[in-house]
């Protein structure tokens, strides 16, 4: 297993510099840092030109790339070419505020993900299968920035209706938050309530469906009616038997969705206003911020390789023919 | 007949369930899309001054977060840092909504004490001082000017306009400042806005200190408001600065909150977790706003006007007939009734390139071209000798009329004006192609290097209107992108810089935008919208759409007495 996972993270390192190469290309050549400034008459050009000097904007892109990629090696991602800040603790800082969204909106996806698609390959053609079923196609075919408008004017409506704020619609929390730690907490939740449900709902909807059906392919599979015959009992049968076998498939994607999850819940974040790392790609693509969009890359490849190792770890922990293999 | 029931009794009974849920999710869609109650409050960008009572907060749903905090420099010099910083670092002047100067720093109006040299005195408030008990003084006039007036190149000064001009600054006494100019330069108001504290830049000699002391922090204050925290990628707070010189802001607090999804404003809004807005206007999100229970909305139309710029240059638009064709043959009020009309019943076309319809001096010049006038335009084209072609274009020498129209792509608003004025002037005979940019390669390449026929951009109207007047129509400026080149008009835009008088001043500007319409340089269109809005426990908030920003007043803004 050692050896598997170091051949799978050698592989990923040309893949990383070879991504870092062309979105630093793209950015590079989508738009100029200094356009609001050269479309200011009252901007003298010394100014722009020492800016772009500054910025290292009158270097080939070639040269640009490298100065970057040195300075990544050695953890250092320059500064924003807009506020001068370092790119390092932004990075961490939306990092941190991603994960405090995503923890336990996947933890509670996942649960009911499994939960729902294991009921309803048990009671298959119920009407809780067809609710299930409906609910799944519902929310799979919804656009998330739908479903995020629709939950925040409901949110609002129930807050008008009962004359307190409940659910709030922008940011992690309320500003200059202070008081006891049931105030701070409540209001946190206040503020997670409405962006996690609409993570929540969409891949409660994907993972079920993939649920349901692993669990129906195993339900049908011989050892499972094997285990049956030997007059084990049900409960027993369903969970070391059939859950056991039929988690793996669901659990790879999960691993995988999370690594993507990890780079930004793009949409959500943008709607919700939380500052995460779905919002530093969006304003850093804005402003043309081509050290913050960087950053935000290799952090993001490196998630999405680590989660697809972890996912096939986890395969192997959970199917021991990989291992073997 | 069918009857009831029916088509519930034709589903099969496993799907019955999956139909009901249907249904109610659609019925329950459909009601969370539902209109909302229709408010009560005015659409005006103002409250009426009201009683007023002391204490509360108010958070303001910023757009973007700030750069920094020295609007000095380049980096910094944005709306995103305009709305903090100028309630923080005084300015010499304060511009009130219709752009009148009053002296705000300076203890009266600055005094021109010499015409030869050029020499302006100005005296500062003696109760200014910064919040560590610094006084303000000619120390931070003096390193202003040090570090705008072009002489070291690694100072990042946004414009040096003006300051360039100051070959002596002088500090008479520590309150007192005296500058001399090359030559006369009569929009010496705007120089020294937002100041920054002296002497804590200093603390790091050179440009360096300039150029990032204020990266993190305002540090110091000299004005209503101080600088208490700012918590990257959400929120910054500034606090009643209680040794401020002017009168007690009624707000303990402000609160800007960054919400760079500016469809997210609305809601924030609606829902009570901001107080204030000020988006760029979208006209789906101005109508639901303006539906809101509570709070007070308005449109404004700011300083900001599109134009279209003509290339001088082009062998067809250096003849005036041209350009007069194109001035007929563009309906500007269509343009106004479709674009800007559905923000505004107020909206339109604007007259005048050197002062904006809002502004004191203000004349409509450009009553020539304020109705389409086929006839005339194709008239002007046949007076110059061109005939019109088979394919009902005009053609001369042989060559067909076509002129490309540029301007920045991926603008939906200027993309959609575009092919308005397409079809406007084919209807002429003049067959125009849509030869659009982005940004950087329209203003970093085509633009400056003359790669271009028509431009349709915007400028920024100011309250200094000579000093802009020149910097865009001047000969040989950089900005004046289309060539164009009238030593007359240059003479009447010197005359207006050296020119202290301002109702002198005026007429010489608009003697200046008479002789422009006639030779057409560009052709302006009209002003650009500013929307506000803000929650009804607040009072006297009023836009400003200059630089200083709906902010200008507020020391003045407090919630309402009959607030809860």
């Amino acid at each position: 297993m050692g050896g598997f996972i170091l051949r799978r993270l050698a592989i990923s390192i040309p893949l990383i510099i070879v991504s870092s190469f062309v979105v630093f290309l793209l950015v590079a050549a989508a738009g100029d840092p200094l356009a609001e400034l050269r479309g200011n008459p009252n901007t003298p050009k010394s100014t722009i030109e020492a800016r772009r000097h500054q910025l290292h904007l009158d270097k080939p892109v070639l040269v640009r790339y490298g100065m970057w990629a040195k300075g990544a090696i050695h953890g250092d991602f320059g500064r924003s070419f807009v506020t001068g800040e370092k790119v390092g603790p932004k990075l961490w800082r939306a990092i941190g505020v991603t994960m405090r969204l995503l923890a336990g909106s996947v933890l509670l996806a996942v649960l009911f993900g499994v939960m729902i698609g294991v009921v309803a390959a048990l009671r298959q053609y119920s009407k809780f299968d067809y609710l299930a079923t409906l609910f799944a196609f519902i929310f799979f075919s919804m656009p998330v920035f739908w479903l995020a408008a629709v939950l925040k004017d409901v949110g609002i409506r129930i807050n008008e209706a009962v004359g307190h704020t409940w659910f709030f619609t922008v940011g992690e929390e309320s500003p200059g938050l202070a008081g006891s730690f049931v105030h701070v907490w409540s209001d946190r939740l206040g503020h997670l309530v409405l962006p996690a449900l609409s993570l929540i709902l969409i891949q409660v909807a994907g993972w079920s469906r993939y649920q349901r059906a692993s669990m129906l392919e195993v339900l049908n599979a011989d050892y499972v009616r094997t285990a049956k015959a030997k007059g084990l009992p049900p409960g027993k049968v369903i969970v070391r038997h059939a859950l056991r076998n039929a988690l793996i498939p669901v659990v790879t994607l999960v691993a995988i969705d999370f690594g993507l999850l990890l780079s930004g819940a793009v949409i959500t974040e943008t709607v919700f206003a939380w500052s995460g790392m779905g919002r530093l790609l969006i304003t850093g693509l804005q402003r043309q911020d081509i050290n913050v969009v960087q950053a935000w890359l290799l952090v993001s490849a490196t998630m999405v390789i680590v989660f697809n190792l972890v996912a096939d770890v986890l395969y192997g922990y959970l199917d021991p023919r990989i291992r073997r293999a | 007949m069918k009857r009831k029931g029916a088509f519930v009794r034709r589903i099969p009974r496993h799907l019955r369930w999956t139909v009901l849920a249907s249904v109610l999710v659609l019925v329950g869609g459909a009601a969370c899309g539902s209109d909302h109650k229709k408010n009560s409050s005015a659409n005006s960008t103002s409250t009426a001054a009201g009683a007023v009572k002391d204490g509360g907060q108010i958070v303001f749903g910023a757009d973007q977060e700030p750069t920094g905090f020295n609007i000095g420099t380049s980096k910094d010099n944005g709306s995103s840092v305009a709305v903090v910083i100028r309630n923080i670092w005084p300015s010499a002047y304060r511009v009130r909504p219709d752009f009148s100067l009053e002296p705000y720093l300076l203890d009266g109006p600055a005094t021109v004490t010499s015409q030869n040299p050029f020499t302006v005195e100005w005296k500062i408030k003696q109760a200014a001082n910064w919040s560590d008990g610094t006084p303000v003084s000619a120390d931070d006039f003096e390193y202003y000017w040090q570090h705008c007036n072009a002489t070291d190149k690694d100072d990042d000064c946004a414009s040096t306009t003006g300051y360039d001009q100051i070959t002596k600054l002088e500090k008479v006494d520590p309150k007192t400042v005296r500058t001399v100019f090359k030559a006369p330069f009569s929009d010496y108001e705007s120089l020294f806005g937002n100041l920054p504290p002296s002497h804590i830049a200093k603390k790091t000699p050179g440009a360096a200190g300039w150029n990032t002391t204020f990266n993190d922090s305002p540090m110091l204050s000299a004005g209503p408001y101080i600088f208490e925290s700012w918590q990257k990628g959400s929120t910054l707070t500034i606090v009643r600065n209680d040794k401020w010189w002017g009168p007690k802001p009624h707000l303990d607090k402000i609160i800007y909150r960054f919400l760079p999804d500016s469809s997210s404003q609305p809601d924030a809004l609606r829902n009570n977790e901001v107080n204030m807005i000020y988006p760029q206007p979208q006209l789906d999100q101005v109508n639901v706003v303006k539906g809101f229970p509570g709070v007070t909305s308005g449109i404004s139309f700011g300083p900001t006007f599109e134009h279209l710029t003509f290339n001088f240059k082009n062998q067809f638009l250096a003849l005036p007939e041209v350009r007069q064709a194109i001035a007929y043959g563009v309906d500007r009020q269509a343009i106004v009734t479709t674009l800007m009309k559905p923000f505004s019943d107020k909206a339109s076309q604007l007259d005048n390139r050197v002062y904006v319809s809002t502004q004191k001096g203000y004349e409509a010049h450009g009553q020539d071209f304020a109705k389409v006038d086929v006839g005339k335009a194709q008239a002007a084209l046949e007076k110059a000798g061109f005939k019109k072609g088979g394919d009902g274009i005009y053609a001369k020498g042989g060559k067909r009329l076509q002129l490309r129209l540029s301007t920045t792509a991926g603008n939906k608003l200027r993309e959609q004006q575009g092919v308005l004025i397409q079809a406007q002037l084919k209807a002429v005979g003049i067959d125009i192609r849509i030869d659009n940019s982005d940004n950087k390669t329209l203003f970093g390449t085509r633009f400056p290097k003359g790669d271009f026929d028509i431009a349709n951009f915007a400028w920024i109207g100011t309250p200094f209107p000579a000093s802009s007047a020149r910097q865009l129509y001047g000969t040989g400026s950089a900005s004046n992108y289309g060539k164009y080149t009238n030593p007359a008009v240059d003479d009447l835009m010197n005359k207006s810089l050296a020119e202290v008088d301002p109702t002198k001043r005026t007429a010489l500007l608009n003697q200046a935008d008479t002789t422009m319409w006639t030779d057409l340089v560009n052709l302006p269109l009209y002003q650009k919208p500013t929307f506000i809005a803000f929650s009804d426990k607040y009072t006297n908030i009023q836009d400003n759409t200059t630089t200083e920003t709906p902010f200008w007043n507020v020391e003045e803004w407090g919630l309402k007495s009959s607030a809860g």
